[in-house]
């Protein structure tokens, strides 16, 4: 079953009056249960891909859906519905909310679903915290955590809801290569045990090694789709 | 949704502290000069009606046609009955017969016109700012031949307080008559046309000098609420003998056009602080929106829709511009309390400018109102929002993709 679908996707940019391809037509289904990551060279589209995946941003041609929703039709406040409904998002450089704790910034994207009352949200973000292994931080401000604990934080916000999906966008390239490897040890822990599928972008061949399907794509084009 | 906008505010402690300072420091002085400004604008009112014009007053038709030449002609008769009349109206607080005549004096061998006024002192005793403006002797009794002069006046006359004016004019039928009156005191209003011109004694002494036994020229009344003025006079005018009319004090063209303009002066200048102060709010939002550019992308892309980010910032804006303003508002409430206790003395800068050497006392008090701080602390949260409208705007509109940059 695919959570998300693109289908001949196209991205183009354009600057000045020049017309910057940076997809180009990407047939591309992302089934439930997938380790993958989508490995390129910079510039080869992959953050514009993450975008599109994220429906953060909406393709120029062709088709992204997300549980049979066609993203290009939506409006603004609707993609953020999308995303907040389905879509958890683990960024490079962490992205917490400087002035809230831990348990706060794992909080947030519950309190914008306003399905759970307090209490439960309570629950939920406790468990999490203990899940990544750093309930002991909760009342911790990002500035007062390291790099490793705060990417531990930002998957515990991006999980907390129970996405379709994560995104994490080179979720290892701003902490050192042995926190790399714990956080990507977390995800596939996460992935095998709560079933969580995982997409995320790198071009660390160490990275792409705990992979379990790996996506190289070159000049907005999928290069090679491997299991 | 609150916690998060409040620390938001808390984050850069000095900036928002600067930019709170400066939205308390222009609801202080809104409130301040609100204050004042009202306060010297009631004195004025207060002295002009108390002095000429009344809340409404009560004249012969024939008289208001002719008003500046003061006709003893055309006078109002029976005004005992008149007076009790209205008094039993609930809106009325004082009714009392008033004579105006003129009177021409000789100053170093020149003829000077002069304003009598004849009062019913007792009546007039709770009214009558006079009683307050004395800066020699003390007012007149009733059944006297006495007088109080302005200051400007008695100076011009060479006269002080125990000495005797003497006061020459035509009566109402043509015929010369003359007056001795004993100077009880000598008043200063701080306004100087009157100061300078103006005599008030007994209203029987102005009767029988000016032979005009049980009329006056005017019914003076004070209403209890000054704005219904209109209202209250076309009421009493329906109840009026012929000949005669109710005047309500809107009617005097100058006084209401003054009023309003400096109101509306006034209101332009408390607008416009407000509004450079509501620029430092504008921004300082606008440098927190763009600084947390990646992190507002973060947050649409976590599902923030545009509507949740903007009141986010407007949020920001609304804590900090009201807390802002209730320090502005306690520091005005200060400063409007002060002026209108104690007041502004003003007595020095006058001296310089006209070196009067009596001992005048210029103070202009406040009218300290509540309203006024309630209604100042109000203009600063509302212009710390609207600032924040662009600042919210810009937030709200902001690409999710943001976010994703490195």
């Amino acid at each position: 079953m695919s959570v998300v679908k693109m289908e001949n996707a196209e991205k183009h940019y354009k600057v000045g009056k020049v017309d910057v391809p940076a997809l180009r037509g990407i047939n591309l289904s992302i089934e439930k249960g997938d380790l993958a990551a989508i490995a390129g060279p910079s510039g080869s589209g992959k953050t514009t891909m993450l975008n599109l995946f994220g429906c953060l941003d909406k393709p120029t041609g062709g088709k992204v859906f997300i549980e049979d929703h066609d993203v290009v039709t939506l409006s603004p406040d609707q993609l953020a519905e999308v995303r907040n409904q389905h879509i958890g998002f683990i960024f490079q450089s962490f992205n917490l909310i400087p002035v809230l704790t831990a348990f706060e910034n794992v909080e947030f994207p519950l309190i914008l679903l306003k399905k759970d009352g307090p209490n439960a949200r309570r629950k939920k973000v406790m468990n999490m915290l203990a899940e990544v292994g750093i309930a002991e931080l909760a009342n911790r401000k990002p500035s007062e955590m390291s790099g490793g604990q705060q990417q531990r934080v930002a998957i515990a916000r991006a999980l907390v809801k129970s996405p379709d999906y994560v995104l994490a966008d080179e979720p290892t390239a701003n902490i050192d290569t042995k926190t790399g490897h714990e956080i990507l040890h977390l995800m596939e822990e996460m992935n095998q045990k709560m079933g969580t599928t995982f997409i995320f972008s790198t071009h660390d061949p160490q990275v792409m090694e705990h992979a379990r399907r790996l996506i190289k794509i070159r000049d907005g084009q999928v290069e090679s789709d491997e299991r | 949704m609150f916690k998060l906008a409040l620390r938001n505010v808390l984050r850069n402690k000095r900036r928002s502290f600067l930019t709170g300072l400066s939205i308390a420091f222009a609801v202080m002085i809104v409130i301040f000069l609100w204050t004042f400004v009202s306060g010297i604008l009631v004195g004025m009112f207060n002295n002009y009606v108390t002095n000429s014009v009344g809340h409404i007053r009560v004249l012969n038709t024939d008289y208001l046609k002719r008003e500046t030449m003061l006709p003893l002609s055309a006078t109002v008769p029976d005004y005992q009955r008149l007076i009790t009349t209205l008094e039993q109206d609930q809106s009325v607080k004082l009714a009392t017969g008033r004579i105006k005549f003129g009177v021409l004096m000789d100053i170093k061998g020149k003829n000077k016109p002069v304003l009598g006024i004849g009062i019913d002192p007792q009546r007039e005793s709770t009214v009558l700012g006079l009683y307050q403006k004395m800066i020699s002797g003390k007012m007149f009794a009733a059944g006297t031949s006495e007088t109080v002069v302005g200051a400007g006046l008695a100076k011009e006359l060479g006269l002080k307080t125990g000495d005797t004016l003497t006061v020459i004019t035509q009566t109402a039928h043509g015929s010369l008559s003359g007056l001795n009156l004993k100077i009880a005191g000598v008043f200063s209003l701080g306004i100087a046309s009157v100061d300078n011109r103006t005599f008030y004694l007994p209203l029987e002494q102005a009767q029988q000098l000016l032979d005009i036994e049980g009329r006056v020229t005017e019914v003076f009344i004070l209403i209890k609420d000054p704005d219904k003025a209109v209202q209250v006079a076309a009421g009493i005018g329906k109840t009026l003998p012929a000949g005669l009319t109710a005047v309500p004090w809107q009617a005097n063209g100058f006084l209401f056009y003054m009023m309003t303009i400096i109101k509306n002066i006034y209101g332009a200048i408390y607008v416009f602080i407000l509004l450079l102060a509501s620029f430092t709010i504008l921004n300082t939002m606008f440098m927190a929106v763009m600084e947390r550019t990646r992190e507002i992308g973060m947050m649409k892309a976590l599902g923030m829709k545009e509507g949740e980010i903007g009141r986010l910032i407007t949020l920001e804006a609304l804590i900090l511009g009201t807390l802002a303003s209730l320090v502005g508002a306690a520091g005005g409430t200060l400063l409007a309390y002060y002026v209108s206790t104690v007041g502004i003395d003003y007595t020095a800068a006058f001296k310089s400018i006209r070196d009067v050497e009596i001992p005048l006392s210029y103070v202009y008090r406040g009218e300290f109102s509540w309203l006024t701080i309630l209604v100042g602390f109000l203009l600063g949260v509302l212009s710390s929002v609207l600032a924040s409208i662009f600042p919210a705007r810009r937030a709200a509109k902001m690409e999710p993709t943001e976010a994703m940059r490195e």
